[in-house]
């Protein structure tokens, strides 16, 4: 039995999810290239005695160095040497997805291409004739249609035959025209006399080298001989620039389509005359002029209605399943610091975990909705106005709107953003959108101290919150490293029925990202914050909250809270919120009631405890701003990568919240004392 | 073949730059982003330079192809383009640096 570790290539929506996950079905793997947060998948497919190693590939357009993902999937074809190549291509959208087929093709390995979606393609009237496609690019063909699992076994048969060079797979080279091809041959020639890159084809090198490829040519440069090579390539550039009135890198684009055109016309057979499709008239109405806002409102309003009402359910079946585990747990151990440990710190902490999941499922749920049948891509194409203007991308509008909901499935929301800068921006101001665990408390203090008045305070905390988010996106896409400047392409695929199994596929390889990176860290995170609650021990029980290190650290911050108008009580009461907002209010129950007749309400308590208006609202604006819950962080530090943006986080947010709550509190006192 | 052509599309009145080709002989030159919604052009040059012209010549927008317009977002920005059979938006900045020769209607 041996092993055959085959890539899998191919265009974001040409199906290569679809291909992948029906060629390996549930043997899969999901970590990370080295190094980088991009996701790297691999599954196992068997074929008789063989066993196939699919790895999953980054869904590009080229193989250009523009993105962390074109460069990982070429260097993984350069240096991992898989032994055959599948380019999964969408038959219905043949040129643009033969672009990279031909790119493949510069490798010289040995490749097949399964020309998937044939099914839609028949519907719009393209017959390809899967013969003359093959001998024209010089790889076998294998005609798919991934979600009814068409064509998969013969494209697996086919690709052992390939490895076993049974079947033959000798990509062509595309003719550049004299003059490049000319340039290519002395470029390669004196590669090898130079004996540079050796490993690499050489006229895949020499063609990247007449592109400029800067990541080939940083690559050379570090040979010896490198001087003498880059400034014959420079010269030769040139010449090139000027015989042509145009850049080499734009000849080669030209030459490579002007090969496809030549294909698509000798492979592809149209028959029906082009009507508008389906899911054109699915667009009239969707991204309609007047109608388009309304019914994305309308989706969006859905998706945060499935994503937090309907996920309510499941979290209060979970919450009474932890309940009963808990009184399972008091009943059978004797009391004492494991029985706490056990019950508040383990349980408490597997609870932490386990309350986003309902919401997680939900959420990823409807992205993949939303994904799958092409509505994200109108819900950017609609939005981007708005959010380019604050230096963000139409697709930023989801995660910052299921932020209200809560942020850490937000934060995850950020994957379909491809590029890192509009990303990391739209992670960094996620926490300024209020999050469903800071309504409590401004329930409670505007409920307290502006009774008939709570609407226009909640409203206007929310929309303080969006406000600063505007202003930070600003100026953090400032600051941040400003990005060469690329072209916004968003494509906008044909809308597609999903099938059931791929959607809940979907959802689940969404979720267990969650599980499998957030989960353990999360535990640990609670429990530790737990033990900082319960420590040190008083007579072996745990401590008043306002004598436990949580709530010493509270205490000592009473100078730096002071004028914005705040009591040691509310300091420990913020530094429990860490831990999740919702506890604020908890901790207030205690820390307030405490010593007062237990038939107070907290509200009373509060009223009775002399805090002021004005700093009542500069406490809702704190809570609004101050640092993420600890989730929300390692959300943030593990879809980034880095601690630095979880700091970065930290710190601005306690500024803005210090800055924001005290000017609050000082205009506050003039205007509702 | 050129006798093919023109009877298929013969009807139609024709650029005066074919698909395809690029012969100049320009009447209507103007930016991608003056184009409205349902109007075609056939690109003449992508301005600019570096990644941001690699990427959109290799998205399609290549000299001598044709660009419908499909539709502007609700708001104006970014637009619906059809280029090599496949539906793509672009934004106002992008298209500004697309040169077309606009298709008589
Ligand atoms: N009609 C049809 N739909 C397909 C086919 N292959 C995939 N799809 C659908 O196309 C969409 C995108 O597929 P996916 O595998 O996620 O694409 P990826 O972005 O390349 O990974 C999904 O809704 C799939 O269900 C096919 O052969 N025919």
């Amino acid at each position: 039995m041996s092993e055959i570790v085959i890539a899998l290539a191919g265009n974001p929506n040409s199906g290569k999810t679809t291909i992948f996950n029906q060629l390996t079905g549930a043997h899969q793997k999901v970590g990370n290239w080295p190094g980088v947060t991009v996701e790297k998948k691999e599954g196992e497919a068997r074929f008789r005695d063989f066993t196939l190693k699919v790895v999953d590939l980054p869904g590009i357009y080229s193989f250009s160095a523009y993105s962390l993902e074109e460069v990982i999937a070429r260097n993984f074809i350069l240096e991992e040497s898989p032994r055959v190549i599948v380019n999964v291509v969408d038959a219905s959208n043949l040129e643009r997805n033969l672009y990279l087929t031909v790119q493949l093709l510069e490798f010289g390995k040995p490749m097949v291409v399964a020309l998937n979606m044939i099914d839609v393609a028949k519907s719009r009237g393209l017959y390809v004739d899967v013969e003359v496609l093959s001998r024209l690019l010089g790889v076998p063909v294998v005609p798919t249609v991934g979600t009814k699992r068409l064509g998969i076994e013969e494209l697996v048969e086919t690709v052992v035959q390939v490895a076993l060079g049974k079947k033959k797979s000798q990509p062509v080279n595309v003719y550049y025209g004299r003059e490049i091809e000319e340039a290519l041959r002395e470029i390669s020639e004196k590669l090898s006399s130079l004996g540079i890159l050796q490993d690499y084809p050489s006229r895949w090198v020499a063609l990247k080298l007449l592109e400029g490829d800067r990541e080939i040519l940083n690559k050379v440069k570090e040979e010896p001989a490198a001087e003498e090579l880059l400034l014959r390539v420079k010269e030769i550039s040139e010449s090139l620039t000027r015989l042509f009135d145009e850049t080499p890198e734009a000849l080669i684009v030209e030459a490579r389509y002007g090969f496809i055109s030549g294909a698509v016309r000798e492979a592809v057979r149209v028959s029906a005359i082009s009507r508008k499709t389906l899911s054109e008239r699915l667009d009239d109405l969707l991204t309609h002029r007047l109608l388009g806002f309304p019914i994305f409102i309308l989706f969006m309003y859905l998706l945060f209605y499935l994503t937090f009402k309907l996920g309510a359910y499941p979290v209060a079946w979970l919450e009474h399943l932890l309940e009963a585990s808990e009184n399972l747990l008091r009943a059978k151990l004797p009391p004492g610091l494991l029985r706490e440990i056990l019950v508040e710190g383990v349980l408490g902490g597997v609870g932490g975990v386990l309350v986003y999941l309902p919401n997680i499922l939900f959420l990823f749920l409807g992205i993949s909705l939303f994904e799958d049948t092409g509505y994200l891509a109108r819900a950017a194409f609609i939005m981007d106005r708005v959010m380019h203007s604050l230096g963000l991308h139409g697709k930023s509008f989801i995660p910052l709107l299921m932020g209200f909901g809560c942020n850490v499935p937000a934060i995850l929301a950020t994957r379909t953003l491809e590029n890192p800068r509009e990303r990391i921006l739209t992670i960094l101001i996620n926490p300024l959108m209020s999050c469903s665990a800071r309504f409590p408390v401004y329930v409670l203090f505007a409920g307290t101290f502006f009774r008939g008045h709570e609407t226009p305070v909640v409203f206007g905390l929310y929309a303080l919150g969006i406000i600063l988010a505007a202003l930070i996106a600003r100026l953090f896409g400032r600051i941040l490293v400003k990005e060469e400047d690329t072209p916004f392409v968003l494509e906008l695929p044909p809308y597609r029925l999903p099938t059931v199994r791929s959607l809940f596929f979907h959802m689940w390889d969404k979720t267990r990202i969650y599980l499998r990176k957030m989960g353990g860290v999360i535990l640990v995170a609670s429990l530790l914050l737990w033990g900082f609650s319960a420590f040190p021990r008083v007579d072996g029980r745990s401590p008043d909250l306002a004598e436990s290190y949580i709530g010493k650290v509270g205490q000592a911050m009473e100078p730096v809270l002071e004028p914005l108008g705040f009591d040691w009580r509310m300091g420990v009461a913020l530094t429990t919120g860490f831990v999740a907002k919702e506890v604020v209010v908890s901790s207030l129950g205690v820390l307030y009631k405490v010593g007062e007749e237990t038939t107070q309400t907290l509200e009373e308590a509060l009223r009775a405890s002399g805090m002021s208006p004005a700093a009542a609202l500069a406490f809702m604006v704190f809570v609004l701003l101050y640092v993420p819950c600890v989730g929300t962080l390692i959300a943030i530090w593990k879809e980034t990568g880095s601690l630095k943006y979880p700091a970065i986080n930290v710190i601005y947010q306690l500024l803005l919240a210090w800055i924001v709550s005290f000017l609050t509190y000082r205009i506050g006192q003039f205007i509702i004392g | 073949m050129g006798f093919r052509w023109r009877f298929r599309w013969g009807r139609r009145r024709r650029c005066s730059v074919e698909e395809g080709k690029t012969c100049p002989r320009f009447e209507n030159l103007v930016t991608l982003e003056e184009l409205k919604t349902g109007e075609e052009g056939i690109i003449v040059k992508v301005l600019g330079n570096g990644t941001f012209r690699q990427r959109l010549l290799e998205m399609g927008f290549l000299p001598g192809t044709k660009v419908r317009v499909i539709r502007y977002a609700p708001l104006e920005d970014p637009v619906e383009y059809e280029v090599k059979g496949y539906h793509v938006a672009l934004r106002h900045e992008e298209a500004a640096r697309v040169l077309v020769e606009k298709c008589p209607k």
